[in-house]
């Protein structure tokens, strides 16, 4: 009976979801997907509120292995459900205080700005590396590796291991953000989690022995004087790190620069007034961001818009449409990089609001600066094609530039 | 520069996220509201703790207001 297409992999909402969130909102605001099985909410004001609740549960992990897997499953994965529900970001409180509180200084403002020369040092090599290039790959060449290589030295990991990340990040970010249709995401999945672990592991160890100047020798630091925190919470840390701090840059990267390429005014607005970065990168992140969505569970029977929505049911919160809804923002679907202010969701908001975001923000900057600067030619040559994942919101490679 | 008075502990609504950073640090200073941002709340005004606070927000949203400002 429900008008609204509950595949939200169908190509036509995954290429352009727009019209797909103006339905929503307009006529659905508090929908129940019956293929996805859960509420589906998408006015800014909705998940906001969701976002700040706390009867929303941000632990989706624990519903999953205990109602959608068989004990034989469960006891197969153990390991994907010790390393997955120890990450911060599906915490609740009482926990999630104490791990948000561990990470707070590494992550604040003025730690990140520690990092500065390092980026900017990171931004130059591969930019040098471009000169004298007719085309690049804008992911290979650089909105991958330049954000890897940035969480990699932010761990303590050295350069050269770096493309080992990419398999096991890919691996989990496919489970996470809900790829298609690959039986063997939990598999893959759990095997990239003990090769990361066993990894990270070896680093552990040398770190025992001689620390560093790193996260993870902090971590470790931290570790010693506070006996909630074990050698496993380090290990897994440092996955949730790599994984947070580089597949969601590289998007950033790639859909703000691709959206960026196809509106030329905008883009000479941003290169001749370099002062409109700030607000061009939050207008990136609000028009499209590397998160189309979030999930939580309910912990209590509530009343969303009109809807009984019961204890234990599955909501997906779509920043995605709540960044375009007309009743926050005024003109949505116009992307301007003058926009301010602009309180857009998607780093999230509340007390899951992304540890990274100044760490983002700062990358963002010293890389569309330098690239706007020495590229000021460049233009797009690939098609755009969004790959069909429920949460993610990401290109699919290559995004080839030419750069004369 | 030393014997300025701290005079309020702002935090800006258009930059608080309501990541709850500076409660879950110092929550009898700070309180989140109901529209999910947060406010100074301590009844007395602690300097260290407010500068403390600001350093840790992730969006950089509290300000310390002193009298010369004014």
């Amino acid at each position: 009976m429900s008008a609204v297409n509950d595949d939200l992999l169908d190509p036509e909402i995954v290429q352009n979801p727009a019209p797909y969130y103006q339905l929503l909102r307009e006529h659905h605001p508090c929908h129940w997907n019956e293929r996805w099985r859960g509420w589906v909410l998408s006015r800014y004001e909705d998940v906001y509120n969701a976002l700040h609740s706390s009867q929303m549960l941000a632990d989706r992990i624990t519903p999953f292995f205990q109602t959608r897997l068989s004990e034989e499953e469960r006891r197969h994965f153990a390991l994907t459900y010790e390393v997955l529900h120890s990450f911060v970001v599906f915490r609740d409180p009482p926990d999630h205080t104490h791990l948000r509180r561990i990470f707070a200084r590494a992550f604040m403002p003025k730690s990140s700005a520690t990092m500065r020369d390092v980026v900017a040092g990171y931004v130059k090599d591969f930019f040098d590396e471009w000169e004298g290039r007719d085309i690049v790959d804008l992911n290979r060449d650089f909105a991958y590796p330049f954000p890897a290589n940035v969480i990699a030295s932010i761990i303590g990991a050295p350069r050269e291991d770096v493309h080992r990340f990419h398999a096991w990040a890919d691996a989990l970010t496919t489970l996470l953000l809900a790829g298609v249709g690959e039986e063997q995401r939990m598999d893959r999945a759990q095997n990239a989690l003990i090769e990361f672990k066993d990894y990270l592991a070896g680093l552990y160890e040398e770190r025992l022995r001689k620390p560093r100047n790193d996260m993870m020798s902090w971590l470790m630091e931290v570790q010693r004087n506070d006996s909630a925190l074990t050698r496993d919470d380090v290990l897994h840390s440092c996955i949730l790190l790599v994984n947070a701090g580089h597949e969601t840059t590289q998007d950033l990267i790639c859909n703000t620069l691709t959206t960026l390429l196809k509106m030329p005014e905008q883009l000479d607005l941003l290169r001749e007034n370099p002062a409109y970065m700030k607000t061009g990168i939050e207008e990136g992140l609000r028009f499209n961001g590397p998160l189309k969505g979030t999930m939580r569970v309910a912990g209590a029977d509530m009343s969303i818009a009109g809807k009984s929505v019961r204890e234990g049911d599955r909501i997906l919160l779509l920043m995605g449409a709540a960044n375009r809804d007309p009743a926050k923002f005024r003109d949505p679907e116009t992307f301007d990089v003058t926009r301010s202010p602009n309180p857009h969701l998607s780093f999230s908001h509340g007390i899951h609001f992304c540890l990274g975001a100044p760490l983002a923000r700062m990358e963002m900057e010293i890389a569309f600066n330098e690239m706007l600067r020495r590229f000021p030619k460049m233009h797009l040559t690939s098609e755009i094609k969004w790959d069909p994942r429920i949460l993610g919101r990401s290109i699919a490679p290559p995004i080839n530039l030419m750069l004369g | 520069m030393n014997d300025r008075k701290l005079i309020r502990v702002e935090v800006d609504p258009n930059l608080c996220v309501g990541s709850g950073m500076c409660v879950n640090f110092n929550p009898d200073l700070f309180q989140i509201q109901p529209d999910g941002h947060a406010a100074y709340v301590g009844r007395k005004l602690d300097e260290m703790a407010a500068l403390d606070a600001a350093e840790l927000c992730p969006v950089s949203a509290i300000n310390l207001i002193y009298e010369e400002q004014q």
